[in-house]
């Protein structure tokens, strides 16, 4: 035990002492923040600018409407709307189309809208432009011009222009999550939940590609400087390899428990933000259960990639080599993010919890549903089970390789040198 | 009493077999050399007394019992291949390896200022391993094998790479270790250093044991048999010389192996008449001489002269 805690403090002290440590203790959470603001700052802008376009009525004889509806301002006190109105004829609208086409071919004009004389009982439109455009931009147009047909449809049953306004409300479906036992929490909008459920596999996937990188190539550096012949005079190779797992795990603690720090503090400061908000209200309505399930996945899933790692360490003896496991396990880690959209409709699709139970996808797809869904305690378990059986095996399998390859210098040894191996003595 | 017993260990890897039936028995306070040429299986004999591969036959006993995780903090272990943590301060890397040899810290930072004056070290102490030169690093490695003050101690080449003045004072240590009642089994592929430290010598080759015994042993039942001869003129004029056996040249000087039962002086009355001669010297063979006659072709004896 003396001997596995001098190697676990050795390899705690090599990484915290180590400045980038400190740098990426500090940087991640700004890139994070970074990440998660950055889009909102642009989905502001784009709504900043009054859209300007080109109106064109067939006879509709709206125009007075649309005037109106499109006559409201931003927040600055700008109009929201720049329109061109244009009065024509459907005998005369070829002729206008190609001239006003030939001004959005060259730029000068963003899109025209054409309103047909029967719009009233078509519901249909034209916009005329070069590109798609901004999503929202494009729906508030719809909205608008929707607005003004449904309201004289109304009118037209003799329905009191005050009361429209109220008769056309939208009504908002609030999505509550029900649980077992009547438990129930808010689940948020869409956009955050969904965002929410990546992040906690972020948070884990960047850990694990993040140390376990790190164990890897340290240990190739060991056989590289030849400083594991000395190592394994003294000790026992599962000593070291447990030594530098344990370790190395510890310092990742030390890390997210600097995060929580930090992260609670920036959270207090910018807590105002409607986005911060959406976030945070998801991440409190995230049960005690799914912080639990969290924190022994997050474990369990560190020890059993930072066990491959280990395995994978001891058997490669250049960069080159590293990169080339690294690719693939990136794509396991990856593979529950491209599934992310249909296991917050299906989190619970048979196949799905299949997949859940395959021990190298178990802690990402576990954390994934379990921030979408209640995760039967059941398949919590099963699930835990499944990565400690995982852990003691691979671990059993990585203790052997690990005590022959630390010192075989050279080539990569082939799979069946690989099975061999195991079975020495 | 033997401090180590090897008993009939043989270790096969995928086929090839790197050590076969290997016995041999070390006494305590002696020094004894495992001889051998690269490849012959010396790495693999160490490995499996240093318990980090296992025999597949036979066993190993090391101060009277069965080896094991607890008997390694007696042993003290010089790789053939050097490496620190070059990262590391000098003291850090003492205190790890001490600590890993199960020694307490306090105990440590004696034997750390204790050792690094030894090999002459003591102002590197907060210096990063990197910063140190080659040889320095040597000295260093050297001082982290003895730190725990080890009964058994293994040097895998321990003199290779080093230059006169650290050779010197390295052999110096090992010397006073085995005043100390240490026993020292080092490896070495160069015989000049083996025949001027060791007691005793195994000489190994294709992972069979082909010689063993102390050294005077070892020489005398090679018999008086050899010439050590400098001449003015050409080698090709010792050719076809009777009852010349082999012949060695070493540049400067040259080594005849006689036929046994040759007569020194028969030769050297034939010589006479051949070259200028300026050194005639009747003597046992060469350590060097055994090896080469044992393992291997004579061209392969130049290269471990080139070496050495």
């Amino acid at each position: 035990m003396h001997k596995l805690f001098a190697v676990i403090a050795r390899e705690y002290k090599e990484i915290v002492k180590k400045k980038s440590f400190l740098v990426g203790t500090l940087l991640t959470p700004l890139f994070m923040i970074a990440i998660i603001f950055l889009p909102t700052l642009f989905i502001d802008r784009e709504t900043k600018d009054p859209i300007e376009f080109t109106l064109v009525d067939l006879g509709s004889g709206l125009i007075s409407e649309f005037k109106e509806a499109f006559g409201v301002t931003l927040p600055d006190g700008r109009p929201m709307y720049i329109v061109d109105y244009i009065r024509s004829s459907p005998e005369q609208i070829d002729e206008l189309k190609a001239e006003l086409s030939l001004q959005v071919d060259e730029g000068t004009l963003n899109f025209y809208v054409i309103i047909p004389e029967d719009i009233i009982e078509t519901g249909y439109a034209e916009r005329y432009a070069k590109k798609r455009g901004s999503f929202a931009d494009i729906k508030s147009i719809e909205n608008t011009i929707s607005g003004v047909v449904v309201r004289e449809r109304l009118s037209q049953f003799k329905v009191p222009p005050e009361e429209i306004m109220a008769a056309t409300r939208d009504i908002n479906l609030e999505y509550k999550q029900v649980g077992p036992e009547g438990e129930e929490r808010g689940g948020g909008n869409f956009l955050t939940q969904y965002l929410s459920g990546i992040a906690f596999v972020m948070i884990l996937f960047t850990s694990i590609m993040g140390y376990g990188q790190h164990l890897m190539r340290a240990v190739m550096e060991e056989k590289n400087t030849r400083i594991m012949e000395v190592l394994v005079s003294s000790l026992t190779p599962f000593q070291l390899m447990m030594g530098k797992i344990l370790g190395l795990g510890a310092a990742g603690i030390t890390q997210m428990a600097l995060w929580a720090i930090l992260g609670s503090s920036v959270f207090l400061f910018a807590g105002s933000s409607d986005f911060v908000s959406g976030m945070l209200a998801n991440a409190e309505a995230l049960s005690i259960n799914f912080f639990l399930s969290f924190i022994a996945f997050f474990i369990l899933g560190y020890f059993l990639f930072a066990t491959l790692f280990a395995l994978l360490g001891s058997i490669v003896s250049s960069e080159k080599e590293v990169q080339q496991f690294v690719a693939p396990i990136t794509m396991i880690l990856v593979i529950p993010i491209i599934l992310a959209m249909y296991i917050m409709q299906n989190p619970d699709a048979p196949w799905i919890v299949a997949v859940s139970y395959i021990p190298f996808l178990t802690p990402t797809m576990m954390i994934l549903r379990a921030s979408f869904t209640f995760v039967p305690p059941a398949e919590i378990i099963i699930g835990i089970v499944v990565m400690i059986i995982s852990i003691l095996l691979l671990g059993a399998v990585t203790a052997r390789i690990f005590r022959v390859g630390i010192l075989m210098y050279g080539k990569r040894p082939t799979l069946p040198e690989l099975v061999k191996w195991v079975k020495y003595k | 009493m033997a401090i180590l017993k090897i008993d009939s260990v043989t270790k096969v890897f995928d086929r090839k077999v790197a050590v076969k039936n290997f016995s041999l028995e070390v006494q305590e306070g002696v020094i004894y050399g495992l001889l051998g040429p690269n490849g012959a299986g010396k790495t693999t004999t160490i490995r499996m007394v240093m318990n980090i591969i296992a025999p597949d036959e036979g066993r190993i006993t090391v101060m009277g019992r069965e080896m094991n995780e607890q008997a390694k903090d007696r042993i003290g272990f010089l790789p053939e291949e050097r490496g620190l943590y070059q990262k590391m301060v000098v003291r850090d890397v003492l205190t790890y390896l001490g600590e890993i040899k199960g020694m307490k810290k306090p105990q440590i930072a004696g034997a750390i200022e204790e050792w690094l004056a030894r090999v002459k070290l003591s102002e590197c102490i907060d210096d990063k391993v990197e910063e140190l030169s080659k040889g320095m690093q040597q000295k260093l490695q050297f001082a982290s094998t003895l730190i725990h003050d080890p009964q058994l101690i293994m040097l895998d080449e321990p003199f290779s790479g080093l230059d006169p003045v650290n050779l010197e004072l390295i052999k110096n240590i090992v010397l006073e270790q085995k005043r100390q009642g240490k026993t020292i089994i080092f490896s070495t592929h160069i015989m000049e250093q083996a025949e001027k430290l060791c007691d005793n010598i195994c000489l190994i080759n294709k992972g069979e044991k082909v010689l063993d015994g102390p050294l005077f042993e070892v020489k005398s039942k090679f018999g008086k048999n050899t010439v050590v001869l400098e001449f003015d003129g050409d080698i090709s004029d010792l050719e076809g010389l009777p009852g010349v056996e082999k012949i060695y040249d070493y540049n400067k000087y040259v080594e005849l192996k006689l036929h046994d039962g040759t007569s020194p002086h028969k030769v050297l009355e034939s010589l006479i008449d051949k070259v200028e001669l300026n050194r005639y010297e009747f003597m046992e063979p060469s350590l060097h001489d055994i090896f080469v006659d044992i393992v291997g072709e004579k061209k392969d004896a130049r290269e471990e002269v080139s070496n050495a």
